[in-house]
């Protein structure tokens, strides 16, 4: 059963490279306005969908790809503004179930203008598949995984090397003190769901060219990528990205050698164990957002 | 210190039933030349399984309006009643039972899933009402239950048909990647054991969720064993990624699939990895490549070229099974009028009605009437469906 | 309190009359579907009144439902025992549940609850050989009452609604006394509660085990009632559903309940008739976007209902006045 080991590991890390995509989307927002976003998976169905539609009217993939993030973009900026601004300083339950209810607002959306039938993208380098150790990587998947660093990376630059993400570090740390000092919070919160919104758009097409992309993709992704990110302590945007990696390895490893079927339940024990484990952690975290 | 809120909340309470039972009260009858004789349909046009229930629905819109134009049947109008299941097996019984004691109608056509037939079949039994399935689940009309009929080729039945294919290419043995649910445990238990029965070994079996996004893990496993033949029983996109992932891990062996990859989604989101891809399916696909002696393939090419007029999209077999349990029922009602039981006896005793999905054959011990004869093996060459010789 | 019993006396003739407005079978059928769903929901606001939120409540429902319709069918036992069996032994789970997650966060223990429930609907679907998988249990026993059968709407009408009417009692009385005005406090602050001397987690251990064995109940009798059974009914979407008809019908108080279930049902058959008049080419899955868009709503505008469980009915009916100020957990 050895030799299974390096395709499993292979898979998993395909698989967990967009898992951490979206891990980051919630990192963003959990770490700078408090807020679990469960719309988050939503944002890279989206991203897939248009990106499949523009294609089909014959743009270019790079263009459409482009122009898809850019409409999430606006989607992501829409929502907050609709349903989450208005209630600015809720309960985090209240907000927790207000995106619950954008999911099924922008799922259902879908479905009108998409139907139910999957659709698909070319790969973005097509190409026979990596031989590695004995197990396969297929190129997409190269390209997802360099997408996670570079954000990663692209992200930690942005919030530790430029005044503005310092300004929306600062928010997280202490809002009335950012009021003090001319910084809006609200306008944080605008630029984090915006953010997040490219990033699960991205994370979306990325994967589509592997998965194909459909309607109701987005839950699932959005909840494996929230595992992800509670993996990672919440608000901490490299640990949330070793979760993601984390998830896709564990789901592999347990289809793998354990009973097939189950990798889902398995997702979300480790969500669970990592709940109670990380109480501490977690609970810590929560209080410095109430602060 | 609650009674002044409370009476106010009974009274808003007593006027939304009231407002409940003015929305749902049936309307009156229409009138005319006789009242129209009715035909329930139930279709999941809503929810994951829509791809299915929406052709299914809009093909009873469309025999409805052809019906209309024909003058009804024995001079009285003919009505056929649409219902969303929204695929859920609960919403499907209570729409059953409003077809059946609201409505009145005379026989309910649908049950786009497993699940919501099964629901539907037992009420269907209750109430002593005709009901036609058209979800292939074997085990809707496997014991055969007497108000109770399916018209597409039940699993088993494609099953078998696959399993032609295996045997004709000297497979010895075979690796079966199933989604784990009604749809792929029914193939796995089918193909096992007619599988045990050709000297076809099933060597591996690897479940996986509809909502998987990488199979490589069950592809990689399934290597293991070094089968003559990939069997995957799903459809897409999970149908698909099975594909690409056989071909990914550099497996030559023979792909063979379901007839859940009858749609252009499958060729689409598979790519090259798709051609070559064998599965059994109805003969709606290749209608147009039967030969000139077929008796189905004039109903067929009407059939597709109806649909495709009236809804501006490309038929599909589900649509074809809603077709068959409608105009199956409509000979009934021609020859033996709007009565339950005799509507039952005649289906149980229709023998040659050539429908899409096959030439069916009913007696009281199958209520599906249906065979390998009335489906095909196709072949995906160059992006396009052709027949498997 | 004479006055909440003749508000309830009224309640319970208006109940019992409802069949009789009934033009169908079918409006039974579904005042009867309303009634299972009023008991989960009586659950859920019960939880909601000591400011905890589930997302695992279909799960509970799931378990009761298949738990006695397994334990009817193979062992041959009477359904009314298996009910109370599956209704015991969910509550059982549900303490397991309780013990390590209760201590949470509230949006954490509903993250928790999310995961318990994704976890026990895919067992559903994997244990094929006892849960018949996908496919469902078909022939699941019919209740009946001394060798005459309830298959019937109206005699199950009777009963669920009955139930309903016990289920809002007994919630009226857990938050009405000494744990309500525990609760209160837990809501107002919980370590300000745990300063005054109320054991928090005790009381939220009760309401939590309390609202799971409300759904297990109505899973039990929707079980015998529909007599199929299969996953699809048991899913996070039907734990979103039950929240929805709490969140709408709730808002403050356990009155609430009766409402929401009621209300979010006839709304969907208003949808249903309504919106393909307007839209003939949608087919999509439309309610699915409305009622998104309708728990963002009421969440945005009616918030306090789920996040202070408000139990106390005097405070919303005092004349309009200034807010009282909001708990510190904001």
């Amino acid at each position: 059963m050895l030799a299974l080991l390096p395709q499993l590991l292979l898979t998993g890390i395909t698989i967990g490279s967009i898992y951490a995509l979206i891990a980051l989307g919630f990192v963003l927002i959990y770490g700078v306005t408090g807020i679990l976003n469960f719309a988050q998976g939503e944002f890279s169905m989206l991203g897939a969908l248009v990106c499949a539609t523009l294609l089909a009217w014959h743009l270019p993939l790079a263009t459409a790809a482009l122009i898809s993030v850019a409409a999430t973009c606006v989607l992501g900026a829409l929502t907050e503004r609709l349903a989450v601004e208005p209630a600015f300083g809720a309960h985090p339950l209240t907000l927790i179930i207000i995106t619950f209810g954008v999911s099924m607002a922008l799922r259902g959306l879908a479905l009108m203008l998409w139907g139910a039938d999957p659709y698909a993208l070319p790969e973005f380098t097509p190409g026979p598949p990596l031989v590695l150790l004995g197990g396969v990587l297929v190129r997409q998947a190269v390209w997802a995984i360099g997408l996670s660093v570079a954000v990663v990376g692209a992200l930690f630059t942005f919030f530790v090397r430029t005044v503005p993400g310092a300004a929306v570090r600062a928010c997280a740390d202490n809002a009335f003190a950012c009021r003090l000092v001319g910084i809006s919070p609200r306008r944080v919160s605008l630029a984090a769901f915006t953010l997040s919104a490219a990033l699960g758009a991205v994370a979306g097409i990325v994967i589509t060219p592997i998965t194909g992309a459909t309607y109701d993709m987005g839950l699932g992704l959005g909840l494996k990528g929230f595992v992800a990110a509670v993996i990672g302590g919440l608000g901490n945007a490299p640990a949330a990205v070793v979760g993601g990696y984390l998830v896709g390895i564990i789901e592999s490893l347990a289809t793998g050698y354990l009973v097939p079927g189950y990798a889902g339940a398995i997702t979300f024990l480790v969500l669970l164990a990592v709940l109670f484990l990380q109480r501490e952690g977690v609970l810590h975290g929560a209080q410095r957002r109430q602060a | 210190m609650t009674a002044r809120p409370l009476s106010r909340r009974l009274i808003i309470l007593a006027a939304a039933a009231a407002g409940t039972a003015g929305l749902l009260a049936p309307a009156p009858p229409a009138g005319g030349q006789g009242a129209p004789i009715k035909i329930g349909t139930v279709f999941a046009v809503t929810g994951p399984a829509s791809s299915l229930g929406k052709p299914e629905k809009d093909t009873a819109t469309m025999l409805q309006s052809q019906l209309q134009s024909a003058g009804g049947i024995g001079g009285r109008p003919v009505q056929i009643i649409s219902y969303d299941s929204e695929t859920d097996p609960t919403k499907a019984v209570l729409l059953i039972k409003k077809a059946v004691t609201e409505d009145n109608a005379v026989a309910v056509v649908g049950g786009t899933t497993s699940p919501e037939s099964q629901a539907m079949a037992d009420y269907a039994m209750a109430a002593e009402v005709p009901f036609m399935s058209v979800a292939a689940s074997t085990t809707l009309s496997v014991p055969t239950r007497a108000w109770v009929f399916q018209t597409p080729q039940r699993n088993a039945t494609a099953a078998a048909k696959a399993l032609e294919y295996l045997v004709a290419i000297h497979a010895k043995t075979f690796a079966f990647l199933y989604r784990n649910d009604d749809f792929g445990q029914d193939g796995l238990v089918a193909l096992r054991t007619y599988g045990l029965h050709q000297g076809v070994a099933l060597v591996d079996a690897e479940p996986f969720a509809a909502t998987d996004t990488d199979l490589s893990v069950q592809v990689a496993r399934a290597r293991v064993k070094n089968p003559d033949a990939m069997v995957v029983w799903s459809t897409p996109p999970t149908a698909s990624i099975a594909a690409k992932n056989i071909r990914q891990l550099g497996i030559r062996a023979p792909i063979l699939e379901s007839h859940g990859i009858a749609n252009r989604a499958f060729i689409q989101l598979a790519g090259p990895a798709a051609e070559g891809v064998v599965f059994p399916a109805g003969k709606l696909l290749v209608a147009g490549r039967l030969p000139a002696g077929d008796p189905q393939k004039a109903l067929l090419e009407k059939y597709a070229s109806d649909f495709e007029a009236a809804n501006r999209y490309a038929a599909s077999t589900f649509g074809g099974h809603a077709y068959d349990g409608i105009t199956m029922l409509a000979d009934a009602l021609r020859h033996v009028g709007p009565d339950k039981a005799r509507i039952r006896e005649y289906l149980e005793h229709v023998r040659g009605f050539i429908g899409t999905g096959g030439t069916f054959n009913m007696s009281p011990q199958d209520h599906n009437g249906l065979g390998t004869r009335d489906m095909v093996l196709v072949v995906i060459k160059n992006g396009a469906w052709d027949l498997w010789k | 309190m004479t006055r909440r019993g003749a508000g309830l006396a009224l309640l319970a003739c208006g109940i019992a009359g409802l069949p009789f407005l009934a033009s169908s079978a079918y409006l039974l059928t579904v005042f009867n579907i309303i009634g299972l769903s009023t008991i989960v929901t009586l659950g859920l606001i019960l939880l909601g009144s000591s400011g905890q939120v589930s997302l695992g409540q279909a799960a509970f429902y799931g378990l009761g439902a298949y738990g006695s319709a397994l334990l009817s069918r193979d062992l041959g036992w009477s359904p009314w025992a298996t009910i109370a069996i599956a209704t015991a032994a969910t509550a059982g789970v549900a303490y397991l549940v309780g013990v390590p997650t209760l201590r949470l966060a509230e949006h954490f223990f509903v993250l928790a609850t999310l995961g318990f429930g994704i976890i026990v609907n895919v067992l559903m679907v994997q244990l094929v050989d006892v849960t018949g998988g996908a496919s469902g249990l078909r022939d699941i026993p019919g209740l009946r009452i001394a060798g005459v059968s309830l298959a019937a709407d109206r005699a199950f009408y009777y009963l669920v609604w009955g139930l309903a009417l016990a289920a809002l009692l007994l919630a009226q009385n857990i938050t009405s006394h000494r744990t309500g005005r525990a609760l209160r406090a837990i809501l107002g602050s919980e370590v300000g509660a745990a300063a005054l001397g109320v054991e928090v987690s005790r009381y939220k251990m009760q309401v939590f085990v309390a609202s799971a064995a409300y759904a297990a109940l109505a899973g039990g009798l929707y079980a015998h009632y529909i007599r199929f059974i299969s996953p699809s009914p048991f899913s996070l979407y039907a734990s979103l559903f039950f929240l929805i008809m709490a969140v709408v019908g709730g808002l403050t108080n356990i009155w609430g309940g009766l409402f929401g279930a009621a209300l979010i049902t006839i709304l969907d058959q208003v949808i249903r008739a309504q919106v393909p008049r307007v839209f003939p080419r949608v087919g999509g899955e439309y309610q699915t976007a409305i009622y998104g868009i309708l728990l963002v709503l009421i969440m945005i505008f009616f918030p306090s209902g789920i996040v202070r469980g408000a139990l106390d009915l005097g405070r919303l009916l005092r004349p309009v006045g200034p807010e009282p100020a909001k708990g510190g957990s904001a």
